[in-house]
């Protein structure tokens, strides 16, 4: 964990020449300053699997939360900005990280400083930026954790999220235009309020809302689609297997029609739509109200009645295929974060997933309390004791 | 510190944006330190400019007369209109000497949630303006933001049953890019590559 490792390039895994095709997401090292349990943390990884050890409260979903903020949004917890800084230190924290992308070595970094209230800031290489337009090209994460048991049992919404995070690492774009979208809607759903409401304004702002509308239909559908046939050719035959349909009407009439038809009945609904709209406050029809409908394949079942297990299991082979399909269609592997999953599956899933883990490109962050349920890939992971606001290597 | 003349001379300097109050003490410090050679000669440049400052009448750029030295200059092309959000913007685009014709500045852009309206900006009068017949053309150099092309689409419906051609920036200012941040040459390819809307 020495500072002088902290921006040199590691090799790990990329002697073989094939390699260089693919682009590696790849965190080389990490400081956390004031975030959460950590007042001041560094550490480098060599780009091969990571095991985080510890007991309960330790630390460790702290750190991959702090990796889940190198994408846009509010990180794996879902937490409010202002649950980040160290309770204990001043108002300001920042989590710093060397990153490989696009066969480059950059900085992000992203925190808040002192006195601000809402939202983080983003830098690459020290500069200010988007977070929402630039991190989704430069680098991908998906991640499991134990609250994502609920998913199928939740609200449309947090389906919804789950959808557009996998489409984040297919079109780079998906995340701003999901923004444009809503700040959109905001603003018409304000103007709605108002009883002098200006129409060409309101025009404006429906037209534009259908196009970015339209645009987010269009990459769930390729995503879906994409999804479906990689789960249909048995890949990881351990997992059970998930169908996914996207339940919503732009989606549905995007599958058949010309998007610009589409586009302009889009417009019309909401033209169609204002009264209505205005008497409830919102926005009633449009992409923001679609759902990620998962059934598993050879039962045809939706996936809220499978079992737990099941359920957990449909979910990892989701992910999992999510992180081929991106290696496939791009090139690249988003950096995987698995928080407690190791520990709940049994024997013949567990290490079905340890040989996917050491044969992937892609860089896994796993966490568990005992160690012997990773003694399979003691040989190729990197393995840290976490606790009293530290990381240390160790070796098993 | 419990002088309140100085207390308050600190608490409105960092008022000022990019200055917190650390910056604002010394600020006030160096002043203090020189009274006579930066103090006065600082407070006067301030009373008179306060005094004799005002809004372009056609363009709504800040100058000393009430019409602007940019409005003013005889050398400029009238055809041409370019309309901003910010005065800020404006000066952006003079310090790079890329346009040698008019401009307007909006003074923001609609936003319902912020409560601004066509009202609040200066569309009405550039509506107005792009009636004249000596305009041939409007660029519509809004900020590449949600609220900067919403308000670029506004102007662009208001603008359609007039001959004045209308045309926008395009490449060269990044998604979520501001005006007042950008180099003069990106500035000069946006201009350049400024496209029909
Ligand atoms: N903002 C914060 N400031 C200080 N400590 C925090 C903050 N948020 C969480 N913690 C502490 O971090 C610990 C939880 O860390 P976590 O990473 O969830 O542990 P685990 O190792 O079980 O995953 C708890 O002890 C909690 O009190
Ligand atoms: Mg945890
Ligand atoms: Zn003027």
């Amino acid at each position: 964990m020495s500072i002088d490792g902290f921006f040199s390039v590691n090799q790990h895994n990329t002697n073989n020449l094939e390699d260089f095709k693919y682009d590696f997401n790849r965190v080389n090292s990490l400081k956390l300053k004031n975030f959460r349990s950590y007042k001041d943390l560094k550490c480098s990884f060599n780009g091969g699997p990571v095991v985080l050890l510890g007991p309960n409260g330790s630390g460790k979903t702290n750190i991959l939360e702090a990796l889940s903020l190198l994408s846009p949004g509010k990180g794996l917890r879902g937490a409010s900005f202002d649950q980040f800084r160290n309770f204990k230190g001043p108002s300001e924290w920042g989590v710093i990280a060397e990153v490989a992308s696009h066969n480059q070595i950059i900085k992000i970094s992203t925190g808040v400083s002192a006195g601000r209230l809402r939202g983080r800031d983003v830098k690459v290489n020290d500069k200010k930026v988007s977070g929402y337009s630039s991190l989704p090209s430069l680098i991908s994460l998906s991640w499991v954790t134990p609250s994502m048991d609920q998913i199928f049992m939740e609200s449309p919404s947090s389906r919804r999220k789950f959808l557009d995070r996998m489409c984040s690492s297919f079109n780079d774009n998906h995340i701003s235009s999901i923004k444009n979208y809503e700040k959109l809607m905001r603003e018409r759903n304000r103007l709605l309020q108002d009883s002098f409401s200006d129409k060409t304004w309101l025009d404006t702002l429906e037209t534009r809302m259908a196009s970015e509308g339209i645009l987010i239909g269009l990459t769930r559908i390729e995503l879906v689609k994409s999804l479906n046939d990689i789960l249909g050719k048995d890949q990881n035959p351990v997992w059970p297997k998930a169908f996914l349909k996207i339940e919503g009407d732009v989606e549905e009439e995007l599958i058949s029609n010309n998007s610009d038809e589409v586009k302009e009945n889009y417009s019309k609904t909401l033209f169609d739509n204002r009264r209505k709209d205005s008497l409830s406050g919102r926005t009633l029809e449009g992409v923001h109200r679609s759902d990620l409908l998962v059934s598993e394949r050879n039962k045809g079942v939706y996936a809220n009645q499978c079992s737990t297990g099941e359920q957990k299991g449909l979910l990892l082979g989701l992910i999992l295929s999510h992180l081929d399909l991106i290696a496939e269609s791009s090139n690249r592997y988003p950096i995987l974060l698995l928080d407690e999953v190791i520990a709940h599956l049994d024997q013949v899933r567990r290490s079905s997933l340890f040989d996917q883990i050491v044969r992937t490109k892609a860089q896994v962050f796993m966490t568990g309390t005992d160690v012997n349920s990773f003694s399979p890939i003691k040989g190729s992971a990197e393995f840290f004791s976490v606790g009293m606001g530290l990381l240390k290597e160790f070796q098993i | 510190m419990n002088n309140s003349e100085i207390d308050n001379l600190i608490s409105l300097l960092s008022r000022l944006p990019g200055i917190g109050p650390r910056s604002a003490r010394r600020m006030a410090l160096n002043l203090l330190k020189k009274p006579e050679s930066l103090m006065k000669p600082l407070a006067e440049s301030l009373i008179t400019t306060a005094n004799s400052i005002v809004n372009c009448k056609i363009c709504g750029n800040l100058d000393t007369s009430e019409i602007c030295s940019v409005c003013n200059d005889k050398r400029r092309d009238v055809s041409i209109i370019v309309v901003i959000e910010e005065i800020a913007d404006l000066w952006a685009l003079e310090r790079a000497s890329v346009h040698n014709g008019m401009y307007h500045v909006l003074g923001g852009t609609l936003s319902a949630i912020d409560g601004v309206g066509p009202e609040d900006l200066g569309i009405n009068s550039l509506v107005e303006r792009a009636q004249g017949s000596e305009v041939h053309e409007i660029i519509l150099a809004m900020n590449a933001t949600i609220d900067g092309q919403t308000t670029a689409y506004y102007i662009t419906d208001q603008l359609k049953d007039f001959s004045v051609k209308v045309s926008r920036l395009a490449h060269g200012v990044p998604v979520g890019g501001e005006l007042d941040y950008m180099d003069d040459g990106t500035l000069q390819t946006a201009l350049k590559s400024r496209q029909p809307f």
